[in-house]
């Protein structure tokens, strides 16, 4: 296929691609520069902002909001506007964000550096996973040096009269500081404990001022777009879902990994990548979009193609694009009771319905598992599950009841075999 | 101001409703009820319960009515199918972890979270796991803790956070395993933390004095006001039989809003003391013996009648508390008054009497607690405000927190969780010249100029400071401008200079003044004419003896009405005056050994608590309290006391109708006529013991404070024991 690496990783097999050296052999931080050269004022601003409008980026953090639409959200005032990335990847089965970290930071601090001056928010700040202390952080910290060094970031970039500091945050690890006000909580040094919304962060943020929270891959994907133009973004993946996305590929596959490609490739084609399933067995299920998203069986999953509409319309989503592929002879109901322990020690706890309901989730499945349960600790699970859905601050709620929901609508007669046979498997 | 009305639709009726409010504000307000926990009027909003989710039209999810603006056209189904089921979703997660000990729960019957499973609870739990319970922690002598029946609203910790300005708790653990606590091994000590038990939905925060003593549908409300400070709070006695139980806040948005300080609200306890006289005693034969009541009234208006010849007129000397009410500080004055007898004074707590001629007709705030609110400078002389009257600091927490510059000039520091501009921290000697040069840095571009041999005597002083010159600058500036003078300078002795100053700084910088005074009826105490430079209505009059006076000399007779030598400021002098005076007479809701030695007559009081009054408060409120307890068989009230002594004294009998009605004309003449005094007084007390560096300890305010066993566990009370050893 043409369209492979073309964006985040177009430049990750050179060696020591971090280097912000290799970055720009490669062409990097030109865009910033032109920018800064040409004159960065409002008109300049907003071109940039129509620029991202028009190649129809959407956010790669899960929900898929047009990026150019969040970005003019933001308030055209004087006062202290912010830019976060948001690199807390956490979603189980997701790991491309990392990768960028690691291959390619340079292409997300410039990516920030131009949002950042489209918005005129002339902070930002990097939040970056706790659990990435060891092999990302010091990568990031380097790069985050190296482009000062170059007078890439700072006060009066080369001269431009145009300001950006770039701080890196490392969290603590907690999944729930993904939610982006709640990842705004923890920045400000508070527990991250989401906020309700409205008001929308790019009203009150970061410290009550204008804020704009984008994904890793969102904001790397920027510099491309500005290079290459929006046509050349739009040739690639649909109409609706232009572009490229990285799909992080695990499960029972032969070739597990990030994978870069159009988006709209068929799921077919994506497999195919990944090394087809492992040991040739049948596919019996796909969660698509990490851990969050509902789980499609197999024969839907074939027909699908890898976008948002196509996914949404089989009833679950794109999320972040990590595709966590189950084989036949997988035990889905101790897959989903792993998964509702998840949700079950992640959740922040301040609303009632996630902080007493996933616990009652991953209990009633444990009590199944355990060879304890009866037919109606099912409708039970899934009425507890409804009663989540819906009902708390922030979509974590929603995040632990899809699963529960899902896993039970498509394989019902597996939990009903396992209640009838004192916890024994169908799969087994 | 009133925000422009929009129209808004409540299950199927339109009403007009201001907009910028959240739907659950507007629905309190038209009577329309919304099941809640974490919301609460007073704190901010999180959202956090789900127990308010409405269905709102347009919208795929229920919304909490406390985070929801209204908007206009907005369609709210507050009982429709899809609300019922999100509120009862939240009600059955809220219970799976509840305990099922409402019977032995002391909320049990007052209990939120109770009430709401009735209604919005299932029948049957469909929970069989087993629940989750936590271990309990200590937050100190006036709170227990029953932490499995939290449901982490987290309203305690927003009190914490927002009203009291320190953040005692806070949430700690994530998920299931989060848990309100306090900082490892600390515990609850700001002086309002009481108030959490009140905002407590649920069982989980309780009063720890009150713990399993009663249960609350057995018990009667009665309004009453707080004897224990000048502020006047309103609350309301839980009292079951004839003995208090407890003692909870009684909304007033003017004083104390929903709020009673932990004085306020545990310090009755202090009428249930060991040490409480209920029977009159009477010295025969050297001795002090139980007797009638008739005996000791015989014996005391014997004492009075054969005193009252014109010789031994100034033999006499009368000490009243000023947390005594109204009608009997009438009565008291009246009486020795009536007898010739001019040496009656309140205020032994004050050392400068100087001024007495400079006084006003009675001590007075010029605005109402709450206005302090909308103040937006505010300079605080001498005051410990949060020990003096937490309510007035909380008042002022609210001001600053809303922008107000608060300035202080204290002789000492003590912590405040509001923004301060200046502290100038003057100590002792300097604490008057300090306000002067304020007034010195006010006066140099003021509107009204002071005459002119006040402005020589500022000529006098030396520069004023940056700190002078920004403060004068802040009280100039705001139209909102308020001086409040403390307890400190009360003590002070240069309090009349003191006061003086003020007086002319709120003339220059046409500021608002509040002076806090002590006990709960100092501004009674001078209409009533407990006091020696005048009479009953502000009437000058032959001048007596003042309290520092009266405690200085022997006399031939020394009554003391509601205080203990441990009141007084300068107790050790009173305790000489007591041991040489022939005759000593106490009106006492205690008995103490010094007093069981020396007095001669005592008669047992009733406490503010116990019986009917009215206080006026620091703001020229004129307050009931209501509550009558018999003590003991044929205890007269204080006021039949007071009569029946007037009556054995051969005195004509005082009217006390209308008294109130008549003090609250006078009040108000008095405040619409009244000008700033523009006069320093003419001699400055040179030597006087240091007695204002002895701050009014927050728990040994007065007789029933000190006895409080729940106030005298407090971190504030044994820091203070161990100051004083």
């Amino acid at each position: 296929m043409m369209h492979e690496n073309s964006i985040c990783f177009s430049n990750i097999h050179q060696p020591e691609s971090w280097k912000i050296e290799n970055y720009m052999a490669s062409g990097g931080y030109l865009q910033w520069k032109k920018i800064l050269q040409g004159q960065p004022g409002n008109k300049a601003r907003q071109k940039i902002v129509e620029i991202i409008k028009t190649s129809g980026l959407r956010g790669r953090g899960g929900a898929g909001f047009p990026t150019g639409l969040k970005w003019d959200f933001m308030p055209k005032t004087t006062e202290q506007k912010y830019l976060v990335c948001n690199s807390d990847e956490s979603e189980p089965g997701t790991c491309h964000d990392r990768e960028i970290l690691k291959l390619n930071p340079h292409a997300l601090i410039e990516g920030m550096a131009i949002a950042g001056f489209a918005m005129d928010a002339t902070v930002g700040y990097h939040y970056v996973r706790g659990e990435f202390i060891k092999d990302c952080y010091p990568i990031v910290e380097f790069a985050l040096q190296e482009a000062y060094t170059h007078n890439l970031l700072g006060k009066n970039i080369l001269g431009s009269g145009v300001n950006f500091d770039l701080y890196n945050f490392l969290g603590a690890g907690a999944y729930i500081c993904g939610e982006e006000t709640g990842l705004l909580e923890s920045l400000e040094g508070k527990q991250g404990k989401p906020r309700f919304k409205p008001p929308f962060p790019a009203n009150f943020g970061l410290y009550g001022m204008p804020t704009t929270v984008n994904n890793t891959q969102t904001l790397a994907s920027v510099p491309k777009i500005i290079e290459q133009g929006t046509e050349w973004y739009k040739s690639m993946g649909t109409d609706k879902s232009p572009g490229t996305n990285i799909f992080s590929i695990t499960g029972h596959v032969n070739k597990p990994g990030n994978y870069e490609l159009p988006l709209g490739i068929p799921f077919a084609d994506l497999l195919e990548r990944a090394g087809g399933m492992l040991d040739n067995k049948k596919l019996k299920a796909v969660i698509p979009g990490g851990l969050s998203t509902k789980v499609l069986p197999g024969d839907v999953i074939a027909d699908c193609t890898m976008d948002y509409e196509s996914l949404a319309s089989a009833g679950s989503a794109l999320g972040t694009g990590a595709v966590v592929v189950i084989a036949e002879g997988t035990c889905m109901v101790e897959l989903l009771k792993r998964s509702s322990r998840f949700y079950y020690v992640e959740n922040c706890g301040q609303c009632t319905p996630c902080r007493e309901g996933t616990g009652w989730l991953y209990r009633l499945l444990q009590k199944i598992t355990q060879g304890k349960g009866q037919e109606s600790d099912l409708t039970l699970l899934v009425d507890v599950a409804n009663r989540i859905e819906g009902n708390t601050i922030c979509a974590f709620g929603d995040a632990a009841a899809w699963p529960v929901q899902s896993f039970i609508e498509h394989y019902y007669s597996e939990f009903e075999y396992m209640i009838n046979n004192h916890g024994k498997s169908i799969a087994a | 101001m009133s925000e422009p009305k929009i129209t808004i639709t409540i299950d199927d009726q339109e009403y007009k409703v201001n907009s910028g409010q959240m739907l659950i504000e507007a629905t309190d307000q038209l009577g329309i009820h919304i099941p809640r926990f974490c919301y609460h009027e007073k704190l901010s909003i999180v959202a956090n319960c789900r127990m308010c989710l409405v269905e709102i039209e347009n919208s795929t999810n229920a919304l909490p009515a406390c985070a929801t603006e209204v908007s206009e056209g907005m369609v709210v189904k507050t009982t429709s199918k899809n609300a019922e089921l999100a509120q009862q979703a939240t009600m059955e997660f809220l219970l799976i972890n509840h305990p099922l000990d409402c019977p032995i729960c002391d909320q049990g019957g007052e209990c939120e979270l109770q009430d709401l499973a009735y209604s919005h609870g299932r029948n049957e739990s469909r929970f069989e796991i087993k629940k989750r319970t936590l271990p309990d922690v200590n937050l100190g002598p006036l709170i227990s803790t029953d932490m499995t029946r939290c449901i982490l609203c987290t309203r305690c910790v927003r009190f914490g956070t927002e009203i009291a300005g320190l953040p005692e708790l806070g949430t700690i653990g994530r998920g299931e395993s989060s848990t309100i606590s306090t900082f490892i091994g600390k515990t609850v000590d700001h002086e309002l933390s009481g108030n959490m038990i009140d905002i407590c939905p649920v069982g989980a925060l309780n009063n720890k004095p009150y713990r399993y003593t009663d249960r609350t549908w057995e018990l009667d409300q009665i309004e009453s006001v707080s004897p224990h400070d000048c502020v006047g709070s309103n609350m309301f006695l839980h009292v079951k039989g004839n003995k208090i139980k407890r003692i909870v806040p009684k909304d007033n948005p003017e004083i104390n809003e929903v709020w009673i300080s932990d004085r306020d609200r545990f310090a009755f306890d202090g009428i249930y003391s060991d040490d409480r006289l209920t029977v009159p005693m009477l010295r025969k034969n050297g001795a002090l013996e139980e007797a009638t009541w008739e005996e000791a009234i015989d014996a005391f208006s014997k004492v009075l009648i054969t005193l009252q010849n014109k010789k031994s007129k100034n033999g006499v000397a009368a000490l009243i508390s000023s947390s005594t009410a109204l009608n009997e500080q009438y009565l008291y004055a009246y009486l020795m008054r009536s007898l010739g007898f001019n040496n009656i004074d309140h205020r032994i707590r004050q050392i400068d009497f100087t001024g007495d001629s400079l006084d006003p007709i009675f001590p007075n705030f010029d605005i109402r607690p709450h206005q302090i609110e909308n103040m937006k400078s505010i300079l605080i002389v001498g005051s410990d405000l949060r020990k003096e009257t937490p309510l007035i600091a909380h008042w002022v927490k609210k001001a600053a927190d809303q922008g107000a510059a608060v300035n202080f000039i204290n002789q000492e520091y003590s912590e405040y969780y509001f923004p301060i501009d200046n502290f100038i921290l003057s100590g002792q000697e300097a604490l008057a010249e300090n306000l002067a040069l304020v007034l010195k840095a006010s006066n140099d571009d003021a509107v009204n100029k002071l005459p002119s041999h006040i402005e020589d005597v500022l000529n006098a002083l030396p520069t004023p400071s940056l700190s002078h010159y920004q403060i004068a600058k802040s009280l100039a500036n705001h139209e909102q401008s308020f001086l409040l003078s403390g307890l400190l300078c009360h003590s002070h002795s240069k309090y009349a200079l003191i006061r003086s100053y003020l007086n002319l700084l709120s003339y220059v910088s046409n500021s608002s003044l509040g002076e806090l005074t002590h006990g709960a009826n100092a501004t009674g105490a001078y209409i009533t004419g407990c006091i020696p430079h005048r009479k009953a209505f502000g009437e000058s009059h032959e001048l007596g003896l003042n309290a520092l006076e009266i405690c200085t000399k022997n006399h031939q007779l020394i009554v003391l009405y509601g205080i203990e030598p441990e009141d007084c400021l300068y107790r050790e002098k009173l305790n000489k005056s007591i041991v040489g005076s022939q005759t000593t007479v106490q009106f006492s809701p205690f008995i103490t050994p010094f007093m069981k030695e020396n007095a001669d007559i005592m008669f047992p009081l009733k406490t503010p608590y116990e019986s009917k009054g009215a206080f006026i408060n620091a703001s020229g409120m004129i307050q009931d309290f209501n509550l009558q307890l018999d003590l003991a068989k044929d205890h007269p009230s204080n006021q039949e006391l007071l009569l029946q002594i007037i009556e054995r004294s051969k005195l004509p009998m005082p009217s006390l109708d209308n008294l109130k009605e008549k003090i609250k004309k006078f009040i108000d003449e008095t405040k619409n006529t009244r000008n700033r005094l523009l006069e320093i007084p003419e001699k400055v007390l040179k030597t006087t013991k240091n007695y204002s560096s002895v701050s009014s300890h927050l728990y040994d305010v007065d007789s029933i404070t000190r006895r409080s066993r729940p106030l005298q566990q407090t971190k504030d009370a044994l820091s203070q024991f161990n100051e004083d050893q």
